[in-house]
């Protein structure tokens, strides 16, 4: 699978404009992420004028005999995705086109001339096409095949990703630059993203990701809409996707030009699932109801003043699996010790009824970025953020209709900061502001299960990079001060409101190196260290959390937690066709924040409840995570995944909960050469085995985790071309045997099995 | 409009916003679906001393403990037994019986002994659909012994399967609303 990017701009050279003059000369060099490394057999190709060339050993090549006028090249390799680029062809000119693989140098994608300086960052990336391929899956499930991350779901709607074993408050998820400030309390809560508004998807495995700030103590996601491509046409695409295992349906339009006065773009995704199924039933009350916009314009000014403008709209209505809604042990006792969930039903069905979840998320930001020198720019960002999530239970009387947690977010963020980019250094310094508001809506009839809170957090960070010769540098440093003030109820009676307040010093610090020993080897290192304050719901949390049968009380004792973590990856190129890459990572948490159970059991009119606390213990975390890619010739690809991460509690001499078991994946693909029309075409066959986590004490879960197990999946893809159109097409098998398994990451391993197979047809028109 | 304008207006809006977040009221929320008092009254079909069950729990699922006050039956003695549920968080009192009256096809109550207690509860009412309720039921009690009574009450359970009208637990599935041992002692 080779996929291609486009990296840098376009340095366009020469000018003898002359109005019709026909004699000009297009030329270029087309390389794989630097000039040290150019692409042979790589297709340029005028759509205007329906003619094109390859590029030859050296990757470069000439087009001569081109009038004076405006064109669409498109820039392929074997077996990728063309990129387009618009061209206003005045002179004879020369282009400089990078385009990248897939996995070889995933960690340098940088779009937009940017030298990439980001010293021994351990990240990875899904590109567009990647994206495009994975259509209709939600954010968490979508990262899913990158080395190191791991999904915890509750059911197949719900889903949030795991870097390096950790989760929840310890990853930020930032949608376009931005904190996403939605309320990400618990295992259910999946972030309020749709993944069609992103031209690519980052993943930060290090510390270092020092300038979004937030709790990056495990990592960082980073969902991209890329720029507005600089073309006056009007260009787009519409996606369909149609999934049997649940019967959904997704259609996503994009839309986008570079106008006279404005650049915009717009995107609309609506999606309809029903109820997945297992090799054996249904499961019940497992469909989504999902719509979503954004829209982006951008302004440039004089060439040296930017302003973009994003809004987005996020709509979820998410059903959860209904014989995972227990109330109490006895109840789950019972439901564990059955084959097939309670309230299963023999048919599928698209209505979704309680326990389900309504999210709404609003997200505007407005950016301006001015260049006061040719190197020195200024930039000022302002993001505001509305989430509203109400989660319906099953109720007496006539409740079930009402939320029976209603909580409305608002966060507004401001961030100024300088940026100078000259000769081989890069300066950045920051300040930045935000405010976050929590209020439980009236009405629900349940006392809340997160007290209302507001938190005033300002911050200042400076990054400092160099690059010279064959190695780079990076230096960064970052403070933050959280100020919480919270409004809790009282437990005893009469019920009155009490207020706490908290003052956190919250700072972190990140050094990177990388150094390209040969042009065979290179290495990079990364060492950050992260102080994380307690979040709310580890504080105040107090109730009842349905599906597990617990009841959750929060500490308001709590001290913020201190990460060390080291990175070290090594990128191999041990010959042309075959690369392997390892990333090694060892991590100390002091004070690190968990939930306990205690040893009283609660008395309620329901039985008893276990009661879990928060409490701070020392953590370690550490891992390995290994890619490998060998290409037989340009036909055929292999490539594998492994990944293994290890959590102990190194006070009480035991392992840590959730921490994802060992998993392997491997895939191999055919690809085609291009006949006529018809392009791109590809055949992939693949595996992923998941081990049983075996490093967990029976003390320390209701049920053991689940035995290993071994998925195959299959696809096959193409795509028919004419006039400037595309139009991709693909299916893809999933769970191709129809495997019977259960996963140690989702909740709801207690009650029902995974999803079965499941087929998935892709439909994409590009104009 | 210039776009300085439009910045500025842009910023205002923005400011507005911002400072306009004020510090809203705490509402605390009236609990209606709360049971914080269930108690049950045994009256000897013969005549005789009426015994009430009654279980507390004023604070609901908070850290105070409920009170649970079992009782002392005549053995051999054939009990009505009537079930009150009331939720005594809001004022008025609401009583809940009314709402299990209310949805009586999607309840059911259970009744289970434990510690050898030789007593016997059997259905006195029924849903709209035939069904057994439980809020009503007959008791018979044995000889002397001495153990748990577990009430138990479950919210739309499947009533069809097999054993459930006969008051068996087993296949009925649901959530619970209620499950509660009292101590019995039959002298």
């Amino acid at each position: 699978m080779k996929k291609l990017i486009l990296l840098l701009t376009l340095s366009l050279l020469g000018l003898s404009a002359q109005a019709q003059d026909c004699s000009l000369t297009l030329s270029g060099v087309v390389f794989d992420n630097s000039p040290a490394y150019p692409l042979s057999y790589a297709n340029i190709y005028i759509e205007e004028l329906g003619e094109g060339t390859a590029t030859d050993d050296n990757g470069r090549f000439e087009l001569g005999g081109l009038c004076a006028g405006e064109y669409h090249l498109s820039v392929s390799h074997l077996g990728c995705h063309p990129e387009r680029i618009f061209l206003d062809l005045r002179g004879d000119t020369t282009l400089q086109i990078a385009l990248a693989h897939q996995a070889a140098l995933l960690e340098s994608v940088e779009v937009r001339g940017q030298q990439e300086r980001n010293a021994g960052q351990s990240q990875e990336t899904l590109t567009r096409q990647e994206l495009e391929e994975g259509a209709g899956k939600n954010l968490a499930n979508l990262l899913e095949n990158i080395a190191g991350l791991s999904v915890i779901r509750n059911g197949s709607g719900i889903a949030k990703p795991v870097i390096h074993g950790l989760t929840g408050n310890r990853i930020a998820i930032l949608n376009n630059g931005i904190i996403q400030a939605g309320q990400q309390w618990g295992v259910d809560h999946a972030p309020e993203i749709d993944p069609f508004t992103a031209d690519r998807i980052k993943v930060i495995k290090g510390v270092e990701s020092l300038a979004y700030g937030g709790n990056t103590l495990g990592g960082a996601v980073l969902v991209e809409p890329g720029n507005i491509p600089q073309d006056p046409h009007l260009h787009g695409a519409t996606q369909y996707v149609l999934e049997t295992n649940g019967r959904q349906h997704t259609v996503s339009t994009r839309l986008e030009k570079k106008g006279s006065w404005v650049d915009w773009r717009v995107i609309g995704t609506f999606k309809q699932g029903g109820d997945h199924r297992t090799p054996d039933y249904f499961l019940r009350n497992t469909g989504v109801r999902e719509r979503n916009a954004a829209l982006q314009l951008q302004k440039t000014i004089n060439d040296h003043w930017f302003h973009t403008l994003y809004y987005s709209y996020f709509h979820t209505e998410v059903g959860i699996l209904r014989g995972a809604h227990i109330a109490n042990t006895t109840d789950l006792e019972t439901a564990i010790g059955r084959e097939e969930p309670f309230y299963t039903r023999p048919n599928f069905s698209y209505e979704l009824e309680e326990p389900r979840q309504r999210v709404q998320h609003h997200l505007l930001k407005y950016n301006t970025k001015y260049y006061l020198a040719p190197n020195r720019s200024l930039q000022l960002t302002y993001a505001g953020q509305l989430n509203r999530r109400e989660e319906f239970d099953v109720r007496r009387g006539d409740r079930s209709e009402r939320a029976a947690l209603d909580l409305a977010l608002q966060s507004h963020f401001v961030d100024v900061f300088w940026q100078d980019e000259a000769g081989h250094a890069t300066k950045k310094i920051g300040l930045q502001y935000r405010y976050n508001e929590n209020d439980n809506q009236p009405g629900t009839g349940v006392f809340p299960l997160i007290p209302d809170y507001n938190s005033h957090l300002p911050a200042a960070y400076f990054i400092w990079q160099l690059q010279h010769d064959r190695q780079s540098y990076q230096l960064g440093a970052r403070y933050d001060f959280v100020a919480l003030d919270v409004a809790t109820i009282t437990q005893d009676l009469p019920r009155r409101v009490e207020r706490f307040s908290h003052r956190f010093h919250n700072y972190s610090a990140a050094a990177g190196w990388q150094y390209r020993v040969s042009k065979a080897w290179s290495s990079k290192l990364n060492l950050g260290v992260v102080r994380r304050s307690p979040e709310v719901n580890e504080l105040y949390s107090q109730g009842l959390h349905q599906g597990v049968a617990s009841i959750e009380e929060g500490n308001a004792s709590l001290q913020p937690e201190l990460s060390v973590k080291g990175v070290w990856t090594n990128s191999l190129q041990l010959s042309e066709s075959f690369w392997l890459e390892a990333t090694a990572y060892y991590q100390l948490v002091s004070d690190f924040i968990y939930l306990e159970p205690q040893e009283e059991a609660r008395l309620t009119i329901r039985g008893a409840f276990p009661v879990f606390g928060y409490q701070q213990t020392n953590a370690r975390l550490a891992g390995l995570d290994v890619n490998a890619r060998y290409e037989w010739n340009p036909h055929w690809q292999w490539q594998a995944q492994y990944a293994m991460v290890r959590g102990y509690d190194r006070s009480q001499e035991k392992p840590l909960v959730y921490i994802p078991s060992d998993r392997i994946q491997s895939e191999i693909s055919w690809l085609g050469t291009s006949v006529g029309k018809l392009t791109e075409p590809k055949l992939t066959v693949g595996g992923r085995y998941v081990f049983e986590q075996t490093r967990l004490l029976a003390s320390q879960d209701f049920l053991a985790p689940p035995p290993a197990y071994l998925l195959l999946d299959a696809s096959v893809g193409g795509a028919i071309s004419w006039s400037g159109n595309t139009l991709h097409l693909g299916v893809q098998f999933n769970n191709l045997l129809n495997e019977r398994y259960r996963d140690y990451l989702n909740r709801l391993r207690y009650y029902a099995d995974e999803e079965g197979r499941n087929i998935r047809v892709n439909v994409r028109l590009e104009f | 409009m210039s776009l300085h304008k439009f910045s500025v207006l842009a910023f205002l809006a923005v400011a507005t916003v911002f400072f306009s977040c004020e510090d809203d009221e705490v509402v605390i929320p009236v609990v209606e679906e709360l049971i914080t008092n269930m108690t049950i009254v045994l009256t000897p079909q013969g005549g005789g001393d009426v015994v009430s069950l009654v279980f507390s729990d004023p604070d609901g699922d908070g850290a105070i403990a409920p009170t649970i006050t079992g009782g002392t039956l005549a053995a051999n003695t054939v009990y009505n037994a009537t079930i009150t549920l009331l939720n005594e968080s809001e004022t008025p009192v609401e009583d809940i019986t009314e709402e299990i009256e209310a949805e009586q096809e999607e309840h059911q109550f259970f009744f289970a002994t434990d510690g050898g207690l030789n007593l016997s509860v059997s259905y006195a009412d029924q849903d709209a659909d035939g069904n057994p309720l439980g809020l009503l039921t007959t008791c018979t009690s044995g000889a002397s012994s001495s153990g748990n009574l577990v009430v138990i009450l479950r919210h739309e359970p499947a009533k069809n399967a097999a054993g459930v009208k006969d008051g068996d637990i087993t296949n009925a599935g649901g959530e619970t609303d209620i499950e509660v041992a009292f101590p019995i002692v039959i002298q």
